[in-house]
């Protein structure tokens, strides 16, 4: 008779997986700067994500111990490269906190409108690359055309399409040239259809939804004890928004709106970028509208100890002369004190801690980059999503390394 | 010293707990409850945008804070930290400035992020300064950690001092999650030393670099420079060389201060 031997051999495999560990950038293209990250990989899953940044640490910090806050300006420009006045702005709003200064409502309104204009050059840039990491590459080209249009903006006001050195202690550089704010007025009529034309390739896109939702959520409580701040905070449902709640600059004066999210993944902050743009532009609106246009308005403050005389003085007197040189040279000391100043820089809370010493250079310029405190949870984040998820975790926390490494 | 600490907790805490769960005890603590946000309406959403979207209940702490209301500056939490006397108080509006023992450090910020009176749960940054006195020639360090209360929009600077050659102090990683990363930069910047940080790398300067360079007697030009080598065909660090060395000038100015 024949036999089937129908029980199971009771033998258990005992297999050793190890994890395995992969080096991702620093030249990727996907990781926006010098990113070096070591992923342990458990299959395809993340097991740990361990960021190595300083590729790009240029000891900004250090450097401005060195120089008087009229050169310790154009630093920050260079910080985070994509939102240049955002960050100017933070630096003299720090220097004018310890020297006491009121800035005339004029140069505010000016300050508020290179701000939100700043706001859209950088969401522009985020939401495109990010698209592009994910596979989407027209937006990118769509998105580069309008920051073109942005950065002659800059470029007409400041003389540099990027690196702008506008917002100065006391004021702004320079009034704004003539048939500037038409040209924005135009630019903004446009520019909500440009924002309609993003959406309809993204928004309801199969694709960028099935990489986008889910991945990468953040609980409210997760993202306030991992210090993240703007879109990411937001985008857990926390309704914090700097401009509303340091109320600086005339943001008081202004009606907008702060998007939130729902789920804290990765397409609610896409979503709230999206709509960020949309109420940045009706602030310009309203900037545009209420801007004071007399001429008796002034686009700097009337204390010299700070701000350079004006350039037809210049020409005519020679004791202005001197006061030019010796404030370029010199520079003015502030007393001995120390403020931080937070605004809602286009990534987050963007900070100024700044020591001054009694002498015409600080102490101590300590600089709050929101990417640093973003990328630190790149582990939380990511940990058990896929490979290809991480791609896209970097692309939500809008990663520039400039500020990361400062 | 903690001892004394620990009772001033212990009778916080105790008063705290008797406010919370017993609401009759509400009155005769009114006034120290005459505490509220500059916008209700922004309270309530944020408030209930954390916990309700979660499906958890509000807590009871809330509802009271929800209750007294004011313009936020002589609130609870304020009188809380001037009870806790420590050495001088300086109000600004919406953020508080203090200064800090270092032995209350630790159960300090553990009562900063836990107590609902403060609920700091955020930790912005944490920065070191270093004076440098031309008199004595010494150096003194002090430690800033701002802390954010995004429920109370409310922000706290507390400022230690470290005395003088001890560079160490209690790591708040476990407390703060992001509190690792702004350690090491300290750590990597200024050569200060948290305990019980578990991962206390360098974090911005090159690997295997020497020195802390963001201290007064760090030189601006560095120590190395590193070059590619076309004969080796690789990466050489070499000391820095200048044609003309680094020269610093102190005007100390004439032009007058603000």
């Amino acid at each position: 008779m024949l036999k089937f031997n129908t029980a199971q051999p009771n033998v258990q495999k005992t297999t050793q997986v190890k994890n395995f560990t992969i080096n991702f950038g620093p030249q990727h293209p996907a990781a926006h700067g010098v990113l070096r990250l070591i992923l342990e990989l458990n299959g395809e899953l993340i097991f740990r994500a361990d960021p190595h940044i300083g590729l790009l640490h240029r000891a900004t910090e250090k450097l401005i111990e060195y120089k008087t806050y009229v050169q310790a300006l154009p630093y920050f420009d260079r910080l985070d490269y994509v939102s240049m006045m955002a960050q100017e702005h933070t630096f003299a709003l720090a220097v004018e906190q310890i020297a006491d200064i009121q800035v005339p409502l004029r140069a505010q309104y000016i300050r508020v409108l290179f701000c939100e204009l700043t706001r859209l050059l950088n969401h522009l840039l985020a939401l495109t690359t990010h698209a592009l990491d994910v596979g989407a590459t027209t937006p990118l080209l769509w998105g580069f055309e309008e920051r073109e249009k942005l950065m002659e903006f800059y470029e007409r006001v400041s003389g540099a399409r990027m690196h702008a050195n506008y917002i100065r202690p006391g004021g702004v550089m320079a009034d704004l040239p003539i048939g500037l704010l038409n040209d924005i007025f135009y630019f903004t009529q446009q520019f909500y259809f440009r924002i309609d034309e993003i959406e309809e390739l993204l928004t309801n896109n199969r694709i960028w939804k099935q990489r986008l939702v889910q991945i990468g959520e953040v609980s409210a409580i997760h993202a306030l004890n991992y210090g993240l701040t703007g879109v990411l905070l937001r985008g857990s449902g926390v309704s914090w928004d700097l401009r509303i709640t340091e109320n600086y600059e005339i943001y008081n004066l202004i009606n907008f709106n702060i998007p939130i999210g729902t789920f804290g993944d990765c397409f609610d902050r896409y979503l709230i970028r999206i709509n960020e743009m949309r109420e940045s532009l009706n602030i310009i609106m309203q900037v545009l509208v209420n801007l004071p246009a007399l001429k008796s308005y002034r686009y700097k403050t009337d204390i010299f100890q700070v701000s350079l005389p004006y350039r037809t003085d210049l020409k005519l007197s020679m004791e202005r002369l001197i006061h030019h040189f010796k404030l370029c040279s010199n520079g003015y000391s502030l007393p001995q004190a120390e403020t931080y100043i937070a605004t809602e820089a286009p990534k987050g809370e963007f900070g100024v801690f700044l020591v001054s010493n009694n002498i015409a250079k600080s102490n101590r310029c300590k600089i709050r980059a929101p990417g640093f405190t973003h990328l630190q949870a790149l582990n939380f984040m990511a940990k058990d999503h896929l490979l290809a998820d991480v791609v896209t975790i970097i692309g939500t926390q809008d990663i520039v390394f400039g500020e990361v490494d400062r | 010293m903690i001892t004394l600490f620990h009772n001033y907790v212990l009778q916080a805490w105790t008063k705290y707990i008797s406010i919370t769960f017993f609401p009759q005890l509400w009155k005769f603590f009114a006034k120290d409850f005459l505490c509220v946000p500059r916008k209700i309406e922004e309270y309530v959403t944020s408030s209930s945008n954390i916990f309700q979207r979660f499906g958890i209940q509000t807590p009871t702490y809330l509802n009271i804070n929800l209750y007294f209301t004011s313009n936020g500056y002589s609130s609870l939490s304020d009188s809380f930290v001037k009870a806790l006397l420590f050495k001088d108080v300086g109000l600004v509006p919406s953020s508080v400035r203090f200064t800090c023992d270092l032995t209350f450090f630790s159960p300090f910020c553990l009562l900063l992020n836990k107590s609902s009176l403060f609920y700091y749960k955020t930790l912005i940054d944490i920065t070191s300064i270093e004076f440098y006195s031309k008199k004595n020639f010494k150096t003194q360090t002090y430690l800033n950690y701002h802390f954010l209360s995004v429920l109370k929009n409310k922000r706290l600077t507390l400022k230690i001092s470290l005395p003088n050659h001890v560079n160490v102090i209690t790591s708040l990683s476990t407390l703060y999650l992001n509190a690792c990363w702004y350690e090491r930069e300290v750590w990597d910047l200024f050569g200060i030393f948290f305990i019980k940080n578990n991962d206390l790398r360098r974090i911005l300067t090159d690997y295997g670099f020497y020195g802390f360079p963001l201290r007064k007697g760090f030189p601006l030009p560095g120590y190395v420079e590193i070059r590619y080598s076309d004969d080796f065909l690789q990466i050489n660090y070499d000391p820095t060389e200048f044609s003309q060395t680094f020269r610093y000038f102190d005007f100390s100015s004439s032009w007058d201060r603000i």
